[in-house]
């Protein structure tokens, strides 16, 4: 492939193509085999990408249901019928409702290390009055769960306010929450690394995104920057004894 | 259309019912197999979750319809890649073409298309998740946040570079990178 076609696809899978070049593109991808592989290829690039978050969101959700479903046949006593008296039978039973009762503890769905301790502050940023609809849109979403909503909403913040911080702080919660740790954590740099007063805050989640990643050592790290004075001291502390 | 489809929705809603529902449907059989060839519990699990990941993988595709039942789909997923495993330890030489026979006659001819092309997709998509790990931190961050909507001013200023220009100047030289990686040889 020649330089001029790699910068014309490059430019046209960055959407810096006017739509009747990027029409140009398509249909030679439709007319020149050779050119077409290589259009092949970075469409595939580019889609892998766009489902990378809902696939590790997937593989996280595999892996917290599945212990649930596997094991359970090992451990149950075998069937044997057998003449017993009354006080066995009952001693029987017990000790099965045990073992039933342990398998189950065993082997329920409990919620990940990551899971207990990411609990989001409410958002509360809306003064009454105040007329600025992308701010309510964000703490409505937000309180409510719907992360995607509020991204959107935080984001159109964002472009109105560059950098404040309390909007990138709640965008990296919602990163977070959507499973996006990397970019979460790029949210949470600016404020981890000046001092403003979401610092503790942004140090906070910025632990845990790396717990969600399963990068330990990262975590510890991160928590112990937190001081006694701090927000989220007293929960850190639990933290690095769990992990 | 299979009238299993309805896990493949679930599948792709990352729905937890839906997904608890295929495991207490089809997981059971899984640990049979496996622990019959010599696998454990925690490998079942692993090669169970694998087929089912193979599966997703394909209905990322938006035409993708399931066409045979999803049992069987993901008996000949599993039972492959479990041989793959085996063979690739060393370990049952010899059992993989007595096995795949047994359960290739098993299963009708559009679940073994079906679960060869799922495989087949399956590794190629690997191949862009191995690729991309090979990728500096800074190519990585910047594809992902350009990927996710971020806008490029932003992402500019979150990766610390001097102008869009820049950012998407390092955009192409990582994805030239990345593609030489996913065509070289494995």
């Amino acid at each position: 492939m020649n330089e001029k076609d790699a910068t014309l696809l490059d430019n046209y899978f960055n959407d810096l193509l006017p739509e009747a070049e990027a029409l140009t593109v398509r249909q030679r991808a439709r007319d020149d085999p050779e050119f077409a592989a290589e259009f092949a290829l970075r469409q595939e690039i580019e889609t892998w990408l766009q489902h990378e978050p809902q696939r590790q969101a997937l593989a996280e959700n595999l892996t917290q249901i599945g212990p649930a479903f596997f094991g359970a046949a090992d451990r149950q006593p075998s069937l044997q019928v057998v003449q017993v008296n009354w006080p066995r039978r009952a001693a029987i039973a017990a000790a099965f409702a045990l073992l039933l009762a342990a398998v189950w503890f065993v082997f329920s769905p409990r919620p990940s290390l990551y899971q207990q301790y990411a609990q989001f502050t409410p958002m509360n940023v809306v003064e009454r009055g105040a007329a600025d609809a992308d701010k309510a849109v964000a703490q409505t979403a937000f309180n409510q769960k719907n992360y995607p909503e509020a991204l959107a909403a935080l984001d159109r913040w964002l472009l109105a306010v560059p950098n404040d911080p309390t909007a990138a702080l709640y965008k990296g919660m919602c990163l977070l929450a959507l499973h996006r740790p990397v970019e979460a954590r790029t949210t949470f740099q600016p404020l981890t690394d000046n001092d403003t007063a979401l610092k503790a805050d942004a140090i906070w989640y910025t632990a845990l995104a790396y717990l969600l990643e399963n990068d330990k050592n990262r975590c510890r790290s991160t928590l112990q920057l937190l001081t006694s004075d701090d927000d989220h001291y007293q929960e850190a502390q639990k933290l690095l004894h769990d992990l | 259309m299979h009238i299993d489809q309805h896990y493949i929705e679930a599948l792709r809603r990352n729905d937890p019912q839906g997904i608890q529902a295929i495991y207490r449907q089809f997981a059971a059989q899984a640990q049979r197999w496996i622990n019959q060839h010599n696998g454990s519990t925690a490998d079942a699990q692993d090669i169970f979750q694998e087929a089912i990941l193979t599966v997703y993988e394909k209905a990322l595709q938006p035409d993708f319809v399931l066409t045979c039942p999803l049992g069987a789909l993901l008996h000949v997923i599993y039972s492959r890649r479990w041989m793959d495993r085996l063979r690739h330890k060393n370990r049952e030489q010899g059992v993989r073409n007595a096995e795949e026979q047994r359960y290739t006659l098993e299963v009708t001819e559009d679940t073994l298309v079906a679960a060869e092309d799922a495989l087949a997709n399956q590794t190629r998509q690997q191949r862009f998740a191995q690729t991309f790990t090979q990728l500096s931190d800074l190519c990585r961050q910047l594809m992902t946040l350009l990927t996710n909507g971020i806008p490029p001013q932003q992402a500019a200023v979150e990766l610390q570079l001097n102008s869009v220009n820049t950012l998407y100047r390092r955009k192409n030289a990582c994805m030239e990178r990345w593609r030489t990686l996913i065509q070289s040889p494995e």
